[in-house]
């Protein structure tokens, strides 16, 4: 089982949501990828830092200012592999 | 141009929720019914843009048992003009709602669907998305303003950190926040009106939309009774406490 967590992410760190996904994510598998959909190198370091990650995927490229008609796509991309996958309900 | 408002009957906001005793599902015999709040918000959007000239149809729908009826019913009371009733007496899932709701936004040729975030109940948050993501429609989610000109609308979303404005394209889905307007009370005149207008029945089984649910629950509970805090003598006591009835240290 493998699970993928989509990120919510504010050029710098990911917010607090994302943390408690990440541990409720655990629950399920050890196997944790998270989907960060942005470029920024400083967010992605410290997304590797996270307890219980065990891979960082990211979105190279534009994604017009995180809009959910761009990001679709994207995700639909990344889940090929997950069995399980969990986001935050945030207004992202 | 049409409008379809989705409206959900939920317990009424006011009432104090209360677990059956199988603790299988939230208690609604006998318990005040009324239209979900946010939804209410969207209808009264989509009778303002009636008022404004810009919109000429505000077609409601629900779905569920014979009780969703009154829900239209008040729907119609503030400005609905004609409304769709698909019959299921289980729970309908979001996904099935949002696949449902797409038909009909298909059969009746609509530009804009106007629907609440979320219902109070299941606090989902999900059919609009779902909806806008089955179309391919473009989606203004948390909506708290919306300024509609020709085939564009402008739309302010609440989000985390303030608000963001987008500018999209009809068609479209927009998803209503509590900000976005204050709904009005219907008149008396206008709930007598309310009666006399066109309801459609539709069973679910004849959508041909497979809807089974794919959740089960497991169980409802109560959250747990919070426990008042008291007052002690000092700190000697305290730490008495804390170690010998807490057991903390």
């Amino acid at each position: 089982m493998s699970v993928l967590v989509i990120a919510e992410s504010n050029s710098k760190e990911v917010d607090r949501g994302t943390l408690s996904t990440i541990t409720a994510a655990q629950k399920i598998s050890d196997n944790i990828s998270l989907l960060v959909l942005e470029d920024v190198e400083e967010v992605l370091q410290n997304c590797k830092n996270i307890k219980g990650v065990t891979k960082v995927i990211s979105a190279k490229g534009e994604l017009e200012g995180g809009l959910a008609e761009n990001l679709a796509p994207v995700i639909i991309d990344a889940i090929k592999d997950a069995t399980h996958i969990l986001s935050s309900a945030g207004t992202f | 141009m049409k409008v379809l408002v989705p409206v959900k009957r939920v317990i009424d906001y006011n009432v104090k929720i209360r677990v059956n005793s199988e603790e299988s599902a939230v208690e609604t015999n006998n318990v005040k019914m009324s239209m979900n709040p946010f939804d209410e918000i969207a209808v009264e959007e989509a009778v303002r843009l009636k008022e404004a000239g810009l919109v000429d149809e505000i077609i409601i729908v629900s779905i569920g048992n014979k009780g969703v009826q009154e829900t239209i019913r008040t729907a119609f009371a503030m400005g609905g003009d004609r409304g769709i009733h698909i019959f299921n007496e289980d729970n309908t899932e979001p996904l099935v709602v949002a696949k449902i709701l797409k038909d009909i936004v298909i059969n009746e040729k609509t530009d804009l669907v106007i629907m609440g975030k979320q219902a109070i109940d299941d606090d989902a948050n999900q059919t609009g998305q779902m909806l806008a993501a089955l179309l391919d429609w473009p989606q203004g989610t948390f909506a708290s303003k919306i300024e509609l000109n020709n085939k564009e609308l402008n739309i302010i979303r609440e989000i985390d950190g303030g608000l963001e404005t987008l500018n999209i394209k009809l068609p479209c889905i927009i998803t209503t926040d509590l900000r976005l307007n204050e709904p009005r009370y219907a008149s008396l005149p206008n709930i007598m009106k309310a009666k006399k207008k066109e309801i459609i029945e539709i069973l679910i089984a004849d959508t041909g939309i497979d809807f089974k649910n794919r959740l089960e629950v497991i169980k409802v509970q109560e959250p747990p009774v919070r426990v008042g805090g008291r007052k002690v003598e000092n700190v000697d006591e305290l730490i008495n406490v804390l170690k010998n009835e807490v057991g903390v240290i």
